[in-house]
């Protein structure tokens, strides 16, 4: 009976310590407060800002479920879609519409995570409190944060106008309905942002941080964003659709040639930031304004657009394939969905021969000798060449490697002008690669376009010539300025061909044939052999034929919000959805 | 709150102190308790045992002989149409894994819908309720009241099953040895056609596909010769019936136990030896290379009761159990599917040309070949609950007044061992995979798998006595519980794999009182704390009142002979839920590994990236129920017995993820505790009892309704209204609306749609394809399109009725159940037996009258179709969720009937026996149902392992 006294006493003890019982252990230990307690987890937040940040528009693959294999080429005209059963298929084919995945990948929801985690970066750095964190380093970390908000800001807007604007980490509690802003001020924040990050981020870090927001990239969001701000999509009082009383959130209201000149300055502040402070320049081993030759502008152009942590490279997003999935859709080498993406006539026919004048391919209805095609692709312009690997040829950018021999990239059932192969210059086995963000030589062609329509020919065309000598091609003179601003478009075009800009261009230049054979209408690619695919040796013949007649309507100017968004009554969508 | 709770304990320990120190010194007689209650029938329940007569809970309950009739391994499937208020639903019938599907009074919830199972009076697992011996049990009572459930508190909203074992009964000694024996089979299964039909059929599919490629014309493009047709039809050519290979006529069940029982007025005893041994269905082969589907189980319990020094009883009670279960080496379900899918003529079981088990790329798990050349796969399982009640008898200190201790300790273990081997793959002599044939390898001898263990402990002091007219009966009680088990038995959800320990503390109480045995009146609370929660919200408090009027005892109705009983009741209260499917710990603000980034100049850093998980919900709590009642008992010359109640249980806090938030905030949404539904209906139940010239018989039938609206459930904002969710029942199916299929005089010549037909968006159509509303009018027809398009799979309303009739040693029973109100998406529920052909397929004769318009074949169904046009692809316009495929899931079975002849006392004194019976019974011999009479689907098991029905034969003997 004493037992049985003592258990008794034991339950009131026990129970006295009740608010322990019910106190679990928790296996997952990371919680806010230890990730905001010392530098280096802090530092693991920050990486999940820029990761989550700069993936904006590119493919991805996270695990087996989630995962997207378009990239933006497939849209834009500059590649075909891949397979039949991909997303771009369906935009392509059907239009865009509210209810699927967008354009930008990773969708318009994303946008708001990746922001939102910046801001908690941003609101909750000041807690970190050990001897690392110096006063200097929270201030760079805080300018980081904007700049990197500041940049899917620019992202969103050139894409959908003007979004709604989130100024802090908001809490489930309080009022979420957030209105869209006009373009305007969607514009000046950012701006604004960025002018604030540039003054305190530094030039050049640390080696080992090489790849984090410097004051060069935080001028070229800025830059970017005003260059088509003064782009006619925006720069109207007509919008491309109307839009009533709502049309500021699609266009900027009236017509404003000074935006240009705007957009030549803080075009001209990232070449001087970039050239005097942060040791980045062209790349053109002939030296500033000397025309490059033909085997040393396929290197350097090369070298430009793959090689990681290059002298032109001023943002990449540095995530490895291996590890993080994102990009593997980028490689023929190793990912077969990779190798549907393909390079169309309709773009093809925007790079000119190593001389610079036009090559000529077979009409639409001529079938060719195959040897024709080895021929003309072989008389192509080195940055094609470093961009595309032609059908039965031995990949020119990583010359003599037999992991990129035509022999190794082929797989059955290809068609198409040419397998793309830009970013894997001389990569050899390596499975990864920056995608460059922002690249010196953007701000150059920014220039030379802001300068022409300034009616100031003499700066556009130095400007011009920088990137054109580099890629081995005679100087331009052309001083009309209709004329000019086609070729300055097409150097836009060829120069950055995959690096996600020629989707948008096209749209914010409002191009004339932009539904009928750029975004949509008839595009073309080539086929072999009387008709049909290529073959991995012995092809007999080829010639153009359309592969499909892409949707076009002027609602696809911007993107669709997602429906589900608009449904809940406060974001308005754009015309036409 | 906090400062009673510790009262309480206190209070409760301090009595249990002098209880114990005086108990030695006390011998006074308190013996005079209960002498009356032992005449009168009880009803368990939680705290307290109240008479039958002035119960306001009602509670059914089912005694463990009737749940023996039924003879299956799993004791899930013995509750059919045996408690009113529990809806019980067959599910697979793959031995060991038979489990049937059980929900109180319809569904409440969109959350977790699992009811709570209290074995003498502590929680287990469902695995330990599911595999006892119905010889083992005493009792089952469902608790759905809101009085009991809310000393359940967090535990109690879903309802409960209280299960009392058997205990030894004073007396003589008595031992019962019961044999049953029975042969299973499938109830019905769905089989796909033969090789001829299916080949006929792909002849139309493939001329089908080719109709836009040859300029919208019907061109015949068949696949399959006439003479190829001709070799089906003659049985020349290949058509294996896979179910026929792999399945046996027969499973096998056995089920032998004997209890010991018997004891004297300090002691009793009662013992059961129980072992079932279930044979599955498949056909293996002679030998130990492999084996059929099969659990083989042996209980051993032993339920002891002690009156010591006058105050003390004390129980020990041990359940003990192994699971022996053994299956062939291939996923059961993977395997059914693959006997669905397989067509009949992709090859024969064995290559003819080398002899060896047929495969081939695209079918390459050759159904004789999964069960019979893989080895096989065994699980061997462990289970043991001891249970100590103490309970001290303190009629000394105030008459009626008592303490108790309770203590439980459930612990299980599961090991697994497999022997296993691959075997190469065949086709015309050529060996078509790379698979090679190996001998049988043993892989884990037997490796620790799995375990969970529970401790339990419930002190209680109790107060019974009447005081003249008054009558009290009361009892407070304190519970705290520790589970804790292993990642891979852990619930789903968030935080759930890794955080294996659960706590769970509840102080409960309940009083009973009647006045004059006329006026009754209960109250309840349960004030529960869940470890799920945020440190100052973890306490939940859960009070219900009822009260009562027996009519019948007033002076106006006495004697009265018609109605010889009336009892009318109402009752209100609450309860919870913490065990929240959508996870634990919902109020902690995780971050989670999110990727690596890179920099770095001349070498790369890897930085692991670390992102916040869903937002955390500091006010996140268990879930509530809010139940009312409202009922009467009533009988007519003491023969029928009547008993009716409406119900509504009103929920409200459900865990549900918040879609309604804006994307704008950026953070995956917390979860909240914003969920509403409101579940309505009613239950009558009735039986008769009579005797007419020694002809015993009864009749009964039971009536339940129940449905349930989502009031509020934070769903992802939709278009159009008639989309929404939110406002209809719980799991309602939505899709498109069909309206037939196209004709050939809907379209242009060029394929294309005349013009006003709303265009469909799932891809291209044509003749034979379903034509669906655009209910939104914009002239597409898109997923924009969707609204209600039927019933919920769970019914609506479920009933049973039963006849039992006894005479001269003979005895008669049967069981009915059905239900009804449910429909059933062929393409969520029935995928491989309803779309034909796509991804290399079977087809059924579901697709037997499908669209198909070949004059030239004299094939014309253009009128009377009604199953689309067959396609060999994808088509992601027929095969979309609409009304097209929706069908009545009502049915209507016979669970049980047994007959049996009970040996008269003048033989048996012969043979030294008290009892000897034989008998014979059937389980669910017959079956109703659209789905069955239609399609031979069963009703409730409508893929996979099907649910079976049995013919038995036992014997039970007494001496």
């Amino acid at each position: 009976m004493k037992m049985l006294s003592t258990g008794m006493i034991a339950m009131v003890l026990f129970a006295s310590c009740e608010k322990k019982f019910l106190e679990m252990p928790i296996s997952n230990t990371t919680t806010v407060d230890t990730v905001f307690s010392t530098t280096t987890n802090a530092e693991q937040a920050i990486a999940d800002v820029y990761q989550k940040t700069l993936c904006q528009g590119l493919p991805y693959k996270m695990d087996y479920d989630n995962w997207n294999a378009m990239i933006q080429s497939n849209l834009s005209g500059e590649l075909t879609y891949g397979f039949s059963w991909t997303l771009a298929q369906t935009m392509l084919i059907n239009g865009y519409n509210a209810n699927g995945t967008s354009e930008d990948m990773d969708g318009f929801n994303n946008n708001y995570s990746a922001i939102r985690r910046a801001w908690l970066v941003y609101e909750n750095i000041d807690k970190v409190k050990d001897k690392a964190m110096t006063e200097e380093y929270r201030a760079t970390i805080k300018a980081e944060m904007k700049a990197l908000i500041a940049y899917r800001y620019e992202q969103m807007l050139i894409a959908y106008g003007g979004v709604p604007m989130v100024a802090k980490s908001m809490s489930s509690s309080e009022d979420l309905n957030v209105k869209r802003s006009s373009v305007k001020l969607v514009l000046d924040s950012i701006t604004t942002w960025c002018d604030q990050a540039a003054q305190v981020l530094p030039s050049v870090w640390e080696d080992k941080w090489t790849g984090r927001m410097t004051k060069a990239a935080a001028l070229s969001v800025k830059a970017k964003a005003l260059m088509y701000a003064a782009r006619p999509l925006f720069n109207t009082d007509k919008p491309y659709m109307d839009f009533g009383s709502n049309r500021e959130l699609i266009c900027l209201g009236n017509v404003d040639a000074n935006r240009w000149a705007t957009a030549a300055t803080a075009a001209e502040a990232v070449i001087t930031e970039a050239q005097n402070n942060a040791n980045l320049g062209i790349i053109n081993s002939a030296g500033d304004g000397v025309m490059n030759t033909a085997a040393q502008a396929l290197i350097d152009y090369g070298t430009a657009t793959s090689t990681p942590a290059n002298k032109e490279v001023i943002l990449a997003f540095k995530a490895a394939v291996n590890t993080t999935g994102f990009n593997v859709f980028m490689n023929p080498r190793t990912n077969w969905q990779a190798y549907g993406n393909v390079l169309t006539t309709n773009f093809l026919e925007n790079y000119s021969k190593q001389d610079g004048t036009d090559q000529v391919w077979p009409k639409a209805g001529t079938v060719a000798v195959f040897s024709d095609y080895t021929t003309r692709m072989n008389d192509m312009e080195a940055r094609f060449k470093a961009s595309f690997q032609g059908t039965g040829i031995d990949s020119w950018n990583n010359p003599g490697d037999a992991n990129w021999a035509w022999s190794k990239i082929f797989q059955g059932g290809y068609s198409g002008c040419a397998q793309s192969v830009k970013f894997w210059y001389k990569a050899g086995t390596r499975t990864w690669f920056d995608f460059p963000i922002f690249r010196l030589a953007a701000f150059y062609l920014s220039a030379a376009e802001a300068y022409n329509e300034m009616n100031q020919q003499t700066q556009a065309l130095a400007r011009l010539n920088v990137v054109r000598l580099r890629a081995g091609l005679p100087a331009v003179t052309e001083t009309n300025q209709a004329a000019l601003r086609k070729i300055i478009q097409r150097e836009w075009a060829v120069e950055f061909c995959g690096e996600n800009y020629r989707l948008h261009d096209v749209k914010h230049w409002k191009l004339d044939n932009i539904g009928n054979g750029i975004l949509g209408g008839s595009i073309r690619a080539f086929l072999y052999n009387d008709g049909s695919a290529a073959l991995a040796t012995a092809n007999k013949n080829y010639e153009d034929r359309q592969r499909y007649i892409a949707f076009w309507s002027a609602k696809q100017f911007l993107n669709p919000i997602p429906q589900s968004e608009v449904n809940k009554g406060i974001i308005i969508q754009n015309p036409g959805y | 709150m906090k400062n009673i709770i510790q009262y309480t304990i206190g209070l409760m320990a301090a009595a249990g102190v002098i209880a114990a120190n005086t108990a030695i010194a006390q011998s006074k007689q308190t013996k005079a308790v209960a002498a009356d209650t032992t005449v009168q029938q009880l009803e368990e329940g939680v705290l307290l045992k109240v008479r039958k007569r002035e119960s306001l809970t009602a509670n059914p309950s089912v005694p463990g002989t009737v749940l023996y009739k039924t003879p299956v391994a799993n004791l899930s499937n013995t509750l059919y149409g045996t408690l009113q208020g529990l809806s019980v639903l067959q599910r697979s019938g793959e031995p060991g894994y038979d489990d049937a599907q059980l929900n109180v009074r319809g569904v409440g919830t969109y959350d977790n819908t699992d009811l709570p199972i209290y074995v003498d009076g502590f929680q287990t697992p469902r695995s330990y309720f599911s595999y006892l011996s119905p010889a083992e049990i005493e009792s089952i009572t469902l608790l759905k009241d809101a009085v009991s459930l809310a000393a359940l508190g967090m535990k109690g909203a879903n309802g409960a099953l209280w299960v009392v074992t058997k205990r030894g009964q004073s007396g003589k000694s008595k031992i019962t040895a019961q044999v049953v024996n029975g042969w299973q089979k499938p109830t019905m299964i769905d089989k796909p056609y033969g090789s001829y039909d299916y080949a006929r059929l792909y002849n139309v599919a493939q001329s089908n596909d080719n109709y836009a490629l040859n300029g919208n014309q019907y061109v015949w493009a068949p696949k399959y010769s006439d003479a190829a047709l001709q070799s089906y039809k003659d049985g020349t050519g290949t058509n294996v019936d896979w179910y026929n290979e792999v399945l046996k006529k027969n499973g096998g069940y056995t089920d032998a136990n004997v209890n010991f029982s018997g004891g004297n007025q300090t002691s009793k005893y009662g013992l059961i030896f129980d072992y079932m041994n279930q044979r599955g269905m498949y056909n293996v082969l002679p030998g130990y290379t492999s084996s059929s589907a099969q659990i083989q189980r042996y209980n051993i319990r032993s339920n002891l009761d002690f009156n010591f020094f006058k105050i003390f009883e004390a129980k020990v009670d041990i359940g003990g159990r192994i699971e022996d279960r053994k299956y062939p080496n291939y996923n059961g379900p993977t395997l059914w599917s693959n006997m669905a899918t397989y067509p009949s003529n992709i090859y024969p079981v064995r290559d003819s040309a080398s002899g060896f088990w047929s495969g081939t790329t695209t079918y390459p798990n050759n159904p004789v070949a999964s069960i019979n050349a893989l080895g096989w796969a065994a699980t061997h399982d462990r289970t043991l609950q001891a249970n100590f009640n103490l309970k001290e008898k303190l009629d000394f200190v105030t008459q009626g007044l008592y303490l108790n201790e309770a203590v439980s300790f459930n612990t299980w273990s599961r090991n697994s061992s497999s022997k296993t081997a691959t075997y190469a793959r065949f086709n015309n002599g050529v060996n078509t995979t790379t698979d090679k044939t190996t001998n049988l390898v043993a892989n884990d001898v037997s490796a620790p798998t799995s375990q969970y263990d529970w401790k339990q402990f419930q002190l209680t002091a109790g107060y019974d006595r009447t005081f003249g007219l008054h009558s009290v009966s009361a009892a407070a009680g304190y519970y705290v519980s520790n589970y804790q088990t292993d990642w891979n038995n852990n619930f789903s959800g968030l935080n759930r794999v890794n955080n294996i320990f659960y706590h769970y503390e509840n102080i409960s109480g309940r009083v009973h009182y009647a006045y004059n045995d006329k006026y009754l009146a209960e109250v309840a609370f349960g004030y529960s704390g869940s470890d799920n929660y945020a440190p100052n919200n973890r306490w939940g408090f859960y009070p219900a009142i009822s009260l009562g009027w027996v009519a019948s005892n007033e002076s106006f109705l006495k004697n009265n002979p018609l109605l010889t009983y009336l009892k009318v009741r109402a009752t209100a209260g609450k309860s919870g839920s913490d065990q929240s499917n959508q996870g634990r710990y919902l109020y902690q603000q995780y971050y989670g590994g999110n990727g690596t980034y890179y920099t770095g100049g001349s070498s790369l850093t890897g930085n692991t990236g670390v992102a916040p998980s869903y937002t955390a919900n500091p006010n996140i709590f268990a879930e509530q129920s809010m139940k009312y009642d409202a009922g009467v008992d009533f009988t007519l010359f003491k023969k029928l017995s009547v008993t009716a109640d409406v119900f509504m249980d009103k929920r409200s806090g459900i865990v549900t993820y918040d879609n309604s938030l804006m994307a704008t905030y950026g953070a995956t949404a917390p979860y909240r505790n914003v969920g509403k539904v409101t579940n309505k209906g009613y239950e009558i139940s009735a039986q008769y009892n009579d005797n007419v010239g020694g002809f015993n018989y009864s009749l009964g039938g039971a009536l339940m309704y129940a449905k349930n609206k989502v009031d509020y459930m934070a769903e992802i904002p939709t278009l159009n209204d008639f989309s929404k969710q939110t406002g209809l029942s719980i799991g309602s199916p939505i899709g498109l609306v069909a309206q037939g299929l196209y004709d050939i005089t809907d379209f242009n010549a060029d394929g294309t749609l005349k013009s006003g037909l709303p265009t469909p968006s799932f891809g291209s159509v044509q003749p034979g394809d379903i034509k669906y509303k655009d209910l939104d009018g914009n002239g597409r027809v898109d997923q924009f399109d969707v609204t209600k398009i039927g019933n919920p799979s769970a019914p609506s309303l479920y009933y049973s009725f039963n006849a039992q009739a006894a005479y001269k040693g003979f005895d008669l029973s049967v069981l009915f159940q059905g239900a009804s109100g449910n429909q059933v998406n062929l393409i969520s529920a029935a995928y491989n037996q309803t779309v034909a052909f796509v991804n290399n397929t079977n087809v059924y004769p579901i697709a037997g009258n499908a669209w198909a318009y070949y004059p030239s074949q004299g094939i014309d169904t253009r009128a009377t179709a009604d199953y689309p046009r067959l396609t060999t692809k994808t088509n992601n316009n027929n095969y979309q969720n609409s009304t097209f495929w929706m069908r009545n899931g009502a049915f209507l079975r016979v669970r049980n009937v047994e007959l049996g002849y009970t040996l008269p006392a003048s033989v048996l004194r012969k043979m030294r026996l008290d009892k000897l019976r034989i008998y014979a019974s059937a389980v669910n011999p017959l079956t109703w149902a659209y789905l069955s009479k239609h399609y031979n689907m069963d009703p409730e098991t409508i893929t996979g392992y099907p649910g079976l029905k049995s013919f038995n034969a036992g014997i039970s003997l007494t001496f």
